[in-house]
């Protein structure tokens, strides 16, 4: 295989195995905060057994973020530099911001939240709790305005730099808040931001599921149960909305990514697949069901108005449409599930009903996993749809300017077989951290809250389930 | 704001200062790793991984905001250092979550063999990491075979050249020092009795190497030399260097733990200001040719880019000093014991 399949790979691997853990702090994150407050407002320890137990399973989850995002950021050089030359002014400063304002104040905090429940007061652990919050979010904010610098470039212009006698190429900033606020990406922040806090609040409603199945913890888990459902519940729908506008933005700004999301091979007014098999051989999507017009409806508002399709563009510059087409209606069809869930879920709610519905609460104790699925999915689909670009091309008043093609953004100087040793070793010590990551999430579950009277007597980012019940027999 | 020679200088500053702070934090934890077959029992080696425990996840976040930064303000120099030495940063990447995962490992298991196991990569994945940050410093020093596409082809072999593991060598007497003057700090008793000798070893030791490379240095690279003659600072850094050492002797002599932990900071601050100034201006040196030099004026991002970033750090770092003070000062105080977290 050649290096930029490879390179693809590993960074497909890395980043993928990356984004279990971002999302579920952010998700978490809101979680925790809403519990702090009602411990602050109310006093009820219950609350604060609550955060704590839900502190130990977002400690495992930064510690395990900052780990595996250390390689992101370092792959950037190792495997792509000439996109990094390319990039450096416009991608290398957010990441820098990120760097700045977002990983202290997360990694800072976090100290106190895991280690300072004796040593502060709960005015001091809440705010530390809301800037952790804020922190994971800061970063997120920063990272999806970069990718989406990358989606739909602005703000900047490609100048022919000298350096030591070589032209070089490279993008650099015209404008600053052009470049944040692109066209892309306030729309795709939220939507990412909401997909974490669905994870957040689907994992909440997992455990608290898990708990209720077994009939223990119960306090805790009617409570975890609601705040976890009502953010999914908001949110689930939240996500509909902001899917759609995305949609109709990546409609006008990347039509080839839209066109191999429903596989529109031909320019024409486009259905809506509610699944299939594409194949670009015939360019027939087969053994598809599908809503004709619903497309071009979605995006137009008119069922007959024609969508771009991919014989719009030469064979070059066209994605590959498995993938994204799959990756898309998983996503979509996720979202859809989570929404009909959550609002069926509203006619249990009266009268708690819905603590004593088994298979409802069975549906819940998986949909974390759900969640998982849906928020990969969709990044798969976003950056698969984005090649043969890793910087897509754009007009800038006026001006077109050159994207960048993957194959060009490669590092000249590294060979295949470096390449593919090293992701022999990612996926070993990868494996080997998803391992204690499960062991660690289940053995927390297992320990549960603390019931009162029984303190902890070890907490630490890797081990925070510690040595429960020795302070009973003291 | 600034012109672009004026922000790149700033930029270098700022640059080296995180990396500074990379190597003072995250050297006393590392450093810990690398001593830890020193610990007798059990009870010890829990001992000395609780004290570093609710620090090096923090302290990793420098190097983070290091890349990061390096790759903002110089990413014609990020490109060319981390693909040039993909395999040793790559080494990097692997060690640090090898780390990680046996730090965690080793408490969950009760079996002395595995215990043992993973000890051992403990250690290994500690002092691996600290040989390849120095064998990447030690590279630099020399210069690589940087070409005129700003990148460089060099086969792992001639990357591990007999000066650049003599820097690796040294940094790793360094860590262990600046991590034995942590435990020092941190235990108590018989154990700190015994980590007082060990430290006087990794005392020893660094010193011979570090003097070894001072004076090897001037020698190797003909390029370095030049700047001695014309650079005081460097005389002058290096004379900071030998104070910070004496004055960890005395408080070693003394009994004074914290005074010998804050000398030790000072002298790996010291030494990482030292590589910065022999680097200045250049960021890589080029072997092939010395008008190919990457330098932070040609390897730097535009003036615009330059100038929000700086406008972003007058912002973030007082931020990030005023509430990381704020979060030391509530744990700095206390002792780690066997059974706390690992």
């Amino acid at each position: 295989m050649d290096v930029e399949i490879l390179s693809r790979l590993q960074f497909a691997l890395t980043i993928m195995f990356h984004y279990l853990f971002p999302p579920l702090t952010i998700g978490l994150g809101m979680v925790m905060v809403i519990i702090e407050m009602m411990w602050l407002k109310s006093g009820d320890i219950t609350w604060k057994h609550a955060a704590r137990f839900w502190t130990r399973i977002f400690a495992i989850n930064f510690a395990l973020g900052v780990a595996t995002g250390i390689v992101m950021e370092f792959e950037f050089g190792t495997n792509w530099a000439a996109y990094s030359t390319f990039v450096g002014d416009v991608f290398g400063s957010a990441l820098a911001a990120e760097g700045i304002f977002a990983f202290f104040l997360e990694s800072g905090f976090l100290a106190v939240l895991v280690f300072g429940w004796d040593r502060v007061g709960p005015k001091f652990h809440c705010f530390s709790t809301i800037m952790v919050f804020l922190g994971s979010c800061f970063s997120a904010v920063w990272i999806v305005v970069a990718n989406s610098w990358q989606q739909t470039p602005a703000g900047y212009h490609i100048v022919e730099t000298m350096v030591n006698g070589v032209p070089m190429l490279r993008a650099e900033i015209t404008d600053f808040w052009d470049m944040v606020f692109n066209p892309s990406s306030t729309i795709r922040l939220t939507h990412t931001l909401i997909g974490c806090f669905i994870m957040g609040g689907f994992a909440s409603c997992s455990v608290s599921a898990f708990y209720l199945l077994k009939g223990i913890h119960e306090k805790f888990a009617k409570r975890s149960f609601l705040i976890g459902f009502t953010i999914a519940t908001v949110f689930s729908l939240a996500a509909l909305g902001t899917g759609h506008f995305q949609a109709v933005k990546v409609a006008t700004t990347q039509p080839a990514k839209l066109a191999a999301f429903e596989a529109v091979y031909e320019t024409k007014a486009a259905g809506i697949h509610l699944w299939g098999w594409p194949n670009s051989e015939t360019k027939t999507v087969e053994g598809g069901v599908e809503i004709p017009g619903l497309l071009s409806f979605l995006v137009h508002g008119n069922t007959t108005t024609p969508v771009t399709g991919l014989d719009a563009f030469p064979e070059e510059d066209r994605p590959n449409v498995w993938i994204p087409f799959q990756a898309f209606h998983i996503m979509v069809g996720f979202g859809t599930l989570f929404v009909m869930l959550t609002l069926g879920t509203l006619f249990y709610l009266k009268g708690s009903k819905i603590f004593r519905t088994r298979w409802l609460l069975r549906i819940y104790m998986f949909m974390f996993l759900g969640a998982i699925i849906t928020n990969q999915a969709g990044w798969i689909a976003a950056e698969t749809g984005r090649q043969p670009w890793v910087v897509y091309p754009s007009v800038q008043n006026g001006v077109e300017m050159a994207g960048l093609r993957t194959s060009d953004g490669l590092s000249d100087v590294v060979v295949a077989s470096q390449v593919a040793w090293s992701i022999a070793l990612f996926a070993l010590i990868y494996g080997l951290l998803f391992c204690i990551w499960v062991y660690v999430i289940k053995r927390i579950i297992q320990d549960g809250p603390i019931d009162d009277g029984v303190a902890i007597s070890r907490e630490s980012f890797f081990n925070p389930s510690g040595q429960r019940g020795a302070s009973k027999d003291v | 704001m600034f012109d672009h020679t004026t922000l790149s200088m700033i930029w270098f500053v700022i640059t080296g200062l995180l990396l500074l702070a990379y190597l003072v934090l995250d050297g006393f934890d590392l450093g810990v790793g690398i001593l830890h077959p020193v610990a007798r029992t059990e009870e010890d080696r829990q001992i000395m991984m609780n004290a570093i425990g609710p620090f090096w996840n923090g302290n990793e976040v420098w190097l983070v905001t290091f890349a990061g930064v390096l790759f903002g303000a110089f990413p014609v120099a990020y490109a060319a250092l981390l693909s040039g030495f993909y395999i040793l940063f790559m080494l990097i990447l692997f060690c640090l979550i090898f780390r990680a995962v046996s730090l965690e490992f080793r408490s969950q298991v009760s079996n002395k063999l595995c215990r043992f196991f993973w000890d051992g990569c403990f250690w290994f994945s500690s002092v691996l990491v600290t040989m390849v940050f120095g064998i990447i410093i030690g590279n630099s020093i020399l210069g690589v075979p940087l070409s005129e596409n700003q990148t460089f082809m060099q086969s792992i072999g001639d990357q591990l050249n007999l000066y650049s593991i003599l820097i690796g060598a040294c940094l790793t007497s360094l860590f262990a020092l600046h991590g034995s003057m942590f435990l020092f700090l941190k235990t108590e008793g018989e154990l700190k009795k015994h980590i007082h000798t060990w430290t006087k070893r990794a005392f020893a030791i660094f010193l011979v190497l570090f003097l070894t490379t001072l004076f090897v240095t001037s020698d190797i690279a003909p390029r370095i030399s030049e700047q001695v003659s014309t650079r005081p600072l460097l005389w002058f850094l290096v004379s900071l260097c030998g104070v910070a050492i004496a004055s960890m002797f005395v408080s070693l002599l003394r009994d004074h733990p914290t005074c010998a932990f804050l000398s030790s900071s000072c002298t790996v601050g010291v030494i990482s200001l030292l590589f910065c100034a022999v680097m200045y201006p250049t960021l890589i040196y080029s072997r092939i040719d010395p008008s190919l030099d990457l330098t932070i004026y040609n390897a730097s991002s535009g003036e615009k880019s330059l100038n929000i970033m700086f406008i972003f750090a007058l912002i973030g770092f007082p931020l990030i000093m005023t509430y990381t003070f704020v979060i030391y000062r509530v744990f700095w105080k206390s002792k780690p014991n066997s059974n706390g977290e690992y």
